[in-house]
């Protein structure tokens, strides 16, 4: 660093000899040493302030550092989603309309006062919600009322539930009561021979009495506690819990429905089916009233191809059809010429009861996804699958070896499969079309699965079979459509779940902010978490079962749209260890000299302290 | 229960369903002149609209694979193909202008379909984005977009729809050039058909380990959706090249088995007909004896064609043999009759920088021909339009009369867009035309390039478009000899070129890291420099005289002292 060139002249020569004035006639002096340092080297503040201005400089940038690689972290409203995971669950009422029929009460005897029935009911249906109150104040069922009754249908929104009183020809002679949910074919039939059954809609809560009790003493008693009673079991304080089977909360459900033929090259298989009329009969009723819950699209085809992934086990079916056959056979000795080719039929088939069994370790790979094309996949909407499988003309017929001799299964949160044994009668290499009535065993057990797929509400056990509307007419084997009841329940289930995912979602993304320090919060995943907390805390106060529902719904897609927002996992996340990769190199040797240089001028400020002393 | 199920399980009525759903598939054998043979599978389906009206959205499909139909339902397309091939087509060894299904691409991947548009564009963009990613999930290959700037919207009057017209349609292309067809892509193909490649000719087809070590290989789909009037139809097409020849040499007698492993499958119950068809070439003999034996128009050339119908009883494990009579070994022949038309394209580059392409487009036929000739770039081929330049090959005279109009949609670079080039061409009689387009190479973005193993970048493959075929009639008068050939006389409208590799040079991807290291060095040096020389105290030191002088060797490196007059040094220190 020093200047070793003796031809070159130095950069700071020393100055010109200078004559004092003083004593002219003394020889040139030769400045001190001391002298010329001065002369050279800046003053000592100078020195100073050029060695603190690069660290003056750092600190100087290191706003602008600072605001260049800053992460947008905008607050999120960390005490109201807390504040969310404390509060009770939402107060939503319903309304439940109590009527009765004029002969469903004593009338009085002449010269008393004449009370209009809508008294009656009320007189009633206050002892219900007493009954009903001090049940839940006694603790036996925890929980709270959060039902209203109503007796006048408002014009505006039509109840949830209607029960009604009605003296029936057909209903017990002896208490208990027997309420029975009114079923569709039944609303036209005139059933309780007064005429009146006409206005009963389907879906609607009947308490039955026998014209002998209405004149009982203790019939209002007996009214109450059919009346507590189901409304007990139809509304329970918590709606029912999703189960596991169950898909969880999709606004769009795909179903799926597919005819498996196992090999159609291989003997007779089936080549169509009435796949619109099935549909129709046994989905459309369960479905249209989920519309404002569910938004289902149906797609169905036929494979003609799909081989099993295993080999069925050739041996005995259990023994299962006893029930049936002797049915069948008395049947035949009263007398009926259909039912004796039925019985003999049954016997017949019960001949040759070997069959290709499925157990239950079959059912678990029986599904060969890898093989069968099962749904379109054109969305990402959750698909829910009924499969009807045929078995090839080797593996007739099969059953499920499962004691209860069902012929289908459930795969949770995937679908159904149900089998269909084609005749054995019939010869190969023949192609068959499924009319409705071919398919309807089959389609009658995926409407049950798909209840329970979807976990909509069935009526509990305290509400009974109704009565055959017409004793010469066989009941309908299809399930009833959904009430507004069961779709009420269903509402308040969704909500329910949507809500604490929605607070669970929430309380993950305040959770996550602040254990990760690099992501980034920016304005739309905060307006969004905002929204979904508004959602959420405007939920406390609806009481409408439908309006809760949507609250809930939006606030759930609010808060996961919030949690897989993009822009939370900006590129600004590095790992430390990658930060100090890059800035080592560049720091180290700037930071090195810098050091060193102002270590230096304090030990020379120290010493010349310690001189000047 | 079960007697309800019995009773009610009627037999079809084949009528029934067969009027709007059908399933046809045929194998079709075409020995080429070079000793090798051309299979193509075809399987088609025809499909009313699967769509119901009712409260809920509902989709019933019978022969057809929701998988492929529902995205394009959803999307509102019209029309759609894909192609995909591996291998080169050789047009002067095949003596055919291209594989035997028409359809097939150029090279590499391609999707292209026509839209129903309501006139919203960015609304038919992203059902055309959508509908791509879907079918690339479908086929295993990615086949959507990377940019929206990869699609090309120029190539409607190339590809005229079959259906409806093109006002209310819009067309979308999207070429893939660096796909290959490989054995992932065989799979979800199998699993769109109905028969699932266990029954039919598609168990001959399910064999990958076979099908694979073929030559030239295509596959692919065209589906046309329904319409109010007409029912839709979905063809899906596998074509592969055979070598017959043994490795050793020898006789190229064939047969099924030999080429598939197995004899005549058993059939697909639902189809309606499967054909085996064959493209007799001279002195070929065959065992069975085909039934129907007839001339047909194909590609230009009477020729006569054998069928069997694959589903009459008693094929069913059957093997067809194949053989020329009296030919013991095969001899490649000295001369190959060219095709009427052929086209070749190849670059030619002086410098990393700038190439010419040279497209050579032969016609062997006795009158001369009307095209169109279409090229697609990436943005960052730049073409010299103004110096196109064409010449009959044996002369050097500029033939700028040949080139009848020019269409040309240039990229916009540097964003990811196509160039598209229609060039309107005549192609003079028993010449050989040739175009040079010459262009400049941009500079690539850093994320463009592609993995280094590909050493460049392809690009489509140029389609030539004949203007002035007339199809195949499909009724003849019987007294056509054999063999007889009119060029126009074919329904295959488009010739395409190889595709090319363009070989762009490929960068240092270490570049960042580089760039600290050496920012950082850079700063290590000339801070402490910077500040050493900003903070120096200077100092003047007297030493002793004469000592200066002669000590001046040892001091210099130990003390760093530089010796000025007067026995005085100048000591430079940082203190």
């Amino acid at each position: 660093m020093s200047i070793s060139n003796p031809d070159t002249p130095p950069p700071h020569p020393p100055p010109p000899p200078v004559a004092p004035l003083a004593n002219p006639s003394t020889p040139q002096v030769r400045p001190t040493p001391q002298e010329i340092s001065d002369e050279i080297n800046p003053p000592y503040r100078t020195r100073l302030l050029i060695i603190l201005s690069f660290p003056v400089l750092f600190l100087l940038a290191t706003p602008f550092w600072w605001y260049t690689t800053s992460i947008e972290r905008l607050p999120l409203p960390v005490e109201r989603i807390s504040a969310l995971e404390n509060l009770p669950p939402p107060d939503v009422r319903s309304a439940i309309l109590l009527t009765g029929s004029p002969g469903s009460y004593p009338s009085p005897p002449p010269g008393k006062a004449q009370y209009a029935v809508k008294d009656v009911c009320e007189a009633i249906g206050k002892e219900v919600v007493r009954g009903v109150d001090g049940i839940y104040a006694q603790g036996r069922t925890k929980g709270f009322r959060w039902w209203d009754l109503v007796y006048e249908a408002e014009r505006r929104s039509s109840p949830a539930l209607r029960v009604h009183l009605t003296s029936s020809d057909r209903a017990n002679t002896t208490f208990p009561l027997e309420p029975y949910v009114q079923s569709t074919e039944m609303g036209l039939g005139p059933g309780s021979g007064l005429g009146l059954s006409a206005e009963i809609k389907p879906g609607t809560l009947v308490v039955p009495a026998h014209p002998s009790l209405i004149s009982d003493r203790f019939l209002r008693q007996h009214y109450k506690i059919a009346v507590i009673n189901s409304l007990l079991g139809l509304y329970p304080s918590d709606p029912p819990e999703i189960p596991l089977r169950a898909l969880k909360y999709s606004p769009n459900i795909t179903l799926s429905f597919v005819l498996l033929n196992e090999d159609s090259a291989d003997g007779s298989y089936v080549r169509s089916w009435d796949i619109e009329g099935a549909i129709r009969d046994h989905f459309l009723p369960h479905l249209e009233p989920l519309s404002p819950v569910f938004n289902f699209s149906i797609e169905s085809q036929i494979l003609y191809h799909a081989p099993l992934s295993f080999e069925p086990t050739y041996g005995p079916a259990f023994d299962t059809d006893d029930g049936q056959v002797a049915r069948a056979i008395e049947a035949a000795q009263g007398g009926d010429q259909r039912a004796e080719e039925v019985a003999a039929a049954l016997l017949d088939d019960r001949k040759g009861d070997e069959a290709w069994l499925i157990d239950e370790e079959m059912m678990k790979v029986f599904v060969n996804s890898e093989r069968w094309s099962l749904d379109s996949g054109s969305t990402n909407n959750p698909v829910l699958r009924f499969l009807l499988f045929v078995p090839s003309a080797k593996h007739r017929p099969m059953r499920l070896s499962v004691p209860d001799s069902a012929q289908s299964f459930l795969l949770p949160q995937f679908g159904a499969v149900a089998l269909l044994n084609p005749p054995t009668s019939a010869p190969s290499s023949q192609a068959y079309h499924l009319p409705l009535s071919a398919l309807s065993p089959s389609f009658h057990l995926f409407t049950q699965h798909l209840y329970s797929l979807l976990a909509l509400p069935t009526y509990p056990a305290k509400v009974h079979p109704p009565p055959p509307a017409n004793p010469l007419q066989p009941p309908s084997p299809l399930t009833p459509p959904l009430s507004r009841w069961q779709v009420e329940t269903v509402l308040r289930q969704r909500m329910r779940e949507n809500s604490d995912e929605a607070r669970k979602t929430l309380a993950g993304i305040s959770r996550l902010v602040k254990k990760i320090k690099e992501m980034q919060v920016g304005d739309g995943v905060r307006g969004k978490v905002l929204g979904a907390v508004e959602k959420l805390e405007r939920l406390q106060t609806t009481p409408d079962p439908l309006e809760a529902f949507i609250l809930s719904r939006d606030a759930v897609a609010l808060a996961n749209q919030a949690f897989f927002d993009p822009s939370m996992m900006g590129l600004l996340y590095f790992p430390n260890e990658h930060k100090f990769a890059v800035y080592t190199p560049l720091f180290a040797p700037i930071a090195v000299p810098m050091i060193v240089g102002l270590l230096k001028e304090a030990i020379a400020w120290n010493r010349g302290r310690k001189v000047s002393r | 229960m079960r007697i309800l199920l019995l009773a009610s399980l009627v037999p079809a009525l084949a009528a029934a369903l067969s009027t709007s759903n059908s399933f046809h598939e045929a194998l079709t054998l075409h020995p080429l002149p070079d000793g090798k043979l051309s299979v193509l599978f075809e399987f088609t389906t025809y499909f009313a609209s699967a769509s119901t009206g009712s409260s809920l959205r509902q989709s019933h499909h019978y022969l057809t694979p929701p998988s492929l139909l529902l995205p394009l339902e959803h999307n509102n397309i019209s029309e759609l193909t894909v192609s995909f091939v591996a291998g080169q087509w050789d047009q002067r060894r095949s003596g055919e202008a291209g594989p035997l299904h028409y359809e097939s691409g150029g090279g590499g991947g391609e999707v292209r379909g026509w839209l129903r548009s309501n006139g919203d564009k960015a609304e038919s963009d992203r059902a055309w984005t959508a509908v791509t990613h879907a079918l690339g999930g479908l086929f295993c290959a990615g086949l959507g977009p990377s940019d929206e700037g990869d699609i090309v919207r120029s190539f409607g009057d190339i590809y005229p729809p079959h259906r409806g017209s093109p006002s209310n349609l819009t067309h979308y292309l999207l070429p893939h050039p660096f796909l290959h067809l490989c054995t992932e892509n065989l799979t979800p193909f199998l699993s769109l058909l109905p028969s699932k490649g266990l029954s039919g000719l598609s168990s001959l087809l399910a064999q990958p380990g076979t099908v694979f070590s073929w030559g030239f290989k295509s596959e692919g789909i065209e589906v046309i959706m329904p319409d109010e009037t007409s029912p839709g139809r979905w063809r899906g097409w596998w074509e592969g090249v055979v070598d017959l020849v043994p490795e050793r040499g020898g006789s190229r007698a064939f047969s099924l088995e030999r080429i598939f492993g197995r004899g005549i499958p058993r059939p697909f119950p639902e189809a309606e007909t499967s054909v085996l068809r064959l493209m007799v070439s001279e002195g070929m003999s065959m065992e069975p004896e085909a039934p129907k034996r007839e001339g047909k128009w194909i590609d230009g050339r009477y020729r006569e064609v054998a069928e069997w119908d694959l589903l009459e009883p008693g094929m069913q494990g059957r093997d067809v043999r194949f053989w020329w009579d009296g030919e013991r070994d095969f001899v490649h022949p000295r001369t190959l009759r060219p095709p009427s038309i052929s086209v070749l394209r190849t670059v030619t580059a002086p410098h990393a920088s700038d190439g010419t392409f040279t497209i050579r487009f032969s016609n062997a036929g006795s009158e001369s021909r009307r095209a169109v000739y279409s090229e697609v770039w990436p943005w960052w081929v730049k073409g010299w339009i103004s110096e196109i330049s064409l010449r009959v090959d044996g002369s050097d005279e500029s033939r700028d009369d040949l080139l009848d109009s020019m269409s040309y949609h240039p990229s916009t670079p540097p964003t990811p867009s196509t160039t598209s080039l229609h060039l309107f061409l005549t192609l003079p009689a028993q010449s050989t035309l040739v175009v040079s387009i010459p262009f400049t190479k941009l500079t690539l973005k850093y994320t463009e390039h592609r993995p280094d193993a590909e050493r460049g970048v392809e690009i489509p493959s140029g389609i030539l478009n004949l203007l002035d075929t007339i199809g195949e009639p499909e009724s003849v008068s019987s007294d056509v000899p054999l063999g007889v050939e009119n060029a126009r006389q074919t329904a295959r409208r488009r010739i395409y070129t190889n595709r090319l590799l363009l070989d762009v040079p490929t960068p240092d991807f270490s570049m960042p890291y580089n760039v600290i290291i050496m920012s950082s060095t850079v700063m290590a040096v000339f801070f402490g420099l910077m500040q050493g020389a900003l903070t120096r105290k200077w100092g003047w030191v007297e030493l002793p005289k004469g000592e200066g002088r002669g000590k001046q060797g040892e001091d210099e490196p130990k003390a760093g002292v530089s010796v000025v007059e007067g026995g005085a040094q100048l000591a430079g220190s940082s203190s």
